[in-house]
């Protein structure tokens, strides 16, 4: 879930007065962005997690998961609740990322563009676990957003094989490094999705944001909010877990 | 029990121990299912039923109460999963068929053990499945439709995060459900065990499956999985000695792979795949067999002919019209498959469109199907399935025309 957090990048509110930074060393700028992908969750984790997922014109659709996450390269997700789609299992280990579907008892590979559950998020956000490996990122001035000072922090694919080419990222100033918003471009400069981090709650005994709303750019209405509901920075977990096999033992 | 037995139990129990971790799985949330399916057919006449040999009324239906539960004691849980059955039609009758029955112990360092009736239902095949050959094969109109398993232990273990060990010794049964009346068939069980070793390999997945028993030779299968880009591509494929199907060739060796795609934009997912089914007969096998099923049935009701000539010929009919229905994986060597399903095309309801074709001969099975999901606990679905191609193909020798496959499902 770090990806997620990470991928809070800060949308520039129209008006706001966007200072200019001297050149910064592009060390700094990483520094940063590791900072803000370990406040929200630590190198290993377990959580719970609500997922909704508006649609305009629809009922909103929730749906709670239990999730684990063991560094920058394995996350595991199953579905707890509604009991119509309880037992489904999204994995990500490495470059690979696989979902396991109760009702066809089958685990098939999926893309990690390929939308998370239904809802904004894809699947590289979730479980892109290493926005520093995945992103070159550079400052790029400060921002205010919501009356809270932000670092904006410049990401650049460092590959096509990450879910976007371009992020802004932006971090608070305070000290928490706490995320707080991001946008997501394509390869031609079109704003793809917006991402908020906010309620910054006490949670698995410290502070950090735990609702993550994710905008689509691209169609009025749509949304997808999660919200932690518990954190575990420090859970036993077997690498093992972290495992395809793993998945063909669920039926 | 000898001492020297004992002492070899013991190892034996030890050396299992030993690769017990310690610490079992979380517990999983306990899952409980009630539900309702009416499978309804209409028969027709085939070359396989000719003059309605069959006998099936013109409409046969299948009408089920299912229930599903699992509950979990730790790294320990029970499962069963079970239909009573009214079979009304030709021929009416009740009946309760276990899908699973197990028990198991589960650690989260990938450890397995699982008794009783269960699926193992492994291969990435989304419609054919040759390295899994333990169960009934899935239906090519509807791989969705549930199959029961095979009365069987397995054992799973890990080593490495990387690699894992599964191995299953089971009486493999081909008892094909979904069909009506006669053509529902039942098979002798055959003791069969597998071994099937998967790594994940510089993110391709890699599995390794050896199979053997009582009445067959060795399969080998290899089993690859791997994404490119956007689309997730896999293919499997066995080698194996001795015929499934006529004609029996107990000496050769044949190969089967399933190779395909899935990709999936936006709420739309999309699927193809074909299948080499290498032992499948070439036009003139299938034509000769065609024809030695119009000669015998002629000859079983021919009243010129003496009783034990007729009773003889009746029964290589028989043999011969249970071959579609049989375990095996198609008759013939070339088929395709396609599948496009669209998520939320109005608020909780999902369509797919299926089409299988047997490339050998031009058969044609379309299937057409709504799912809808109206509350937390509620999903209901419904298929329709359609046969097309010329009289002489595979599919259209079922003596059924169409079929509508319903289902509801409450999980609580």
């Amino acid at each position: 879930m770090r990806g997620v957090i990470s991928l809070v990048l800060l949308a520039l509110p129209p008006g706001v007065a966007l200072v200019r930074a001297q050149a910064p060393p592009p060390n700094e700028a990483t520094r940063i962005l590791e900072r803000a992908q370990a406040a929200v969750l630590g190198d290993k984790a377990s959580y719970t997690l609500r997922m909704t997922v508006n649609r305009t014109g629809k009922s909103p659709r929730v749906v709670t998961m239990d999730g684990f996450k063991s560094g920058d390269d394995r996350g595991l997700v199953r579905y707890t609740d509604p009991p119509k789609e309880k037992g489904t299992v999204y994995l990500r280990r490495d470059d690979s990322t696989y979902i396991y579907i109760p009702a066809a008892e089958k685990v098939a590979r999926v893309g990690p563009k390929q939308t998370f559950g239904g809802g904004d998020f894809n699947n590289g956000d979730i479980f892109r676990l290493s926005l520093t490996r995945d992103y070159e990122a550079t400052l790029a001035g400060e921002e205010t957003v919501l009356g809270v000072s932000c670092q904006v922090l410049e990401l650049k694919a460092r590959n096509r094989g990450v879910a976007y080419d371009r992020v802004r990222y932006l971090v608070r100033k305070d000290g928490t490094f706490f995320p707080c918003l991001a946008e997501y471009f394509t390869i031609s400069g079109k704003k793809l999705k917006i991402l908020r981090a906010d309620e910054v709650e006490t949670l698995g005994g410290r502070k950090r944001p735990t609702r993550l709303v994710m905008e689509s750019a691209l169609e009025t209405g749509a949304s997808t909010e999660l919200k932690f509901l518990k954190i575990d920075d420090r859970p036993r977990l077997d690498d093992r877990m972290f495992s395809p096999a793993s998945l063909e033992r669920e039926r | 029990m000898t001492t020297r037995s004992l002492v070899g139990a013991r190892a034996v129990m030890a050396a299992v121990l030993a690769l017990v971790p310690a610490g079992s799985a979380p517990a999983a949330a306990d899952d409980y299912e009630l539900g309702v399916e009416n499978f309804l057919y209409r028969s027709t006449s085939s070359l396989l039923n000719p003059d309605h040999v069959f006998g099936l009324a013109p409409t046969e239906n299948l009408f089920r109460l299912t229930g599903m539960g699992r509950k979990a004691f730790g790294g320990f849980a029970l499962k069963a999963s079970a239909f009573v059955e009214r079979q009304t039609g030709k021929t009416d009758r009740t009946s309760l068929t276990f899908r699973q029955a197990y028990a198991e112990y589960r650690t989260d360092a990938g450890f397995l053990v699982r008794v009783g009736k269960q699926k193992t239902a492994w291969g990435s095949g989304f419609v054919w499945n040759p390295t899994a050959r333990l169960e009934p094969p899935k239906s090519p109109a509807n791989p969705g439709t549930e199959q029961p398993g095979i009365d069987a232990i397995r054992m799973d273990i890990s080593p490495t995060d990387w690699a894992s060990l599964t191995l299953v010794a089971g009486r493999a049964q081909t008892n094909l459900t979904d069909l009506p009346g006669s053509l529902a068939r039942e098979t002798d069980p055959q003791w069969t065990g597998a071994l099937r070793a998967r790594l994940l390999f510089r993110d391709t997945d890699v599995a390794l499956t050896y199979l053997a028993g009582t009445d067959r030779e060795g399969l080998i299968g290899v089993d690859l999985g791997r994404t490119w880009g956007a689309v997730a591509l896999h293919a499997e494929t066995t080698v194996y000695r001795g015929s499934e199907i006529d004609p029996l060739r107990a000496e050769d060796s044949f190969v089967r792979v399933a190779a395909g795609a899935l990709w999936s934009p936006g709420d739309s997912i999309l699927s193809v795949e074909y299948f080499f089914n290498s032992e499948g007969m070439s036009q003139s096998e299938f034509d000769a067999y065609l024809a030695r099923l119009d000669r015998n049935l002629t000859a079983a009701y021919d009243p010129r002919l003496p009783e034990r000539v007729r009773a003889a010929a009746l029964a290589a009919w028989s043999a011969d019209v249970a071959v579609p229905f049989g375990s095996n994986l198609g008759l013939r060597r070339h088929y395709l498959s396609a599948a496009l399903t669209r998520r939320e095309i109005v608020s909780d309801l999902s369509a797919t469109v299926r089409a299988v074709s047997g490339l050998s001969d031009g058969g044609l099975i379309v299937t057409l199907g709504v799912a809808y999901a109206p509350s937390r606990n509620l999903q209901m679905s419904l298929d329709l399935v359609l046969l097309f191609g010329p009289d002489a193909a595979e599919y259209k020798l079922a003596p059924v025309k169409r079929a509508v496959q319903a289902r509801l499902k409450y999980s609580f």
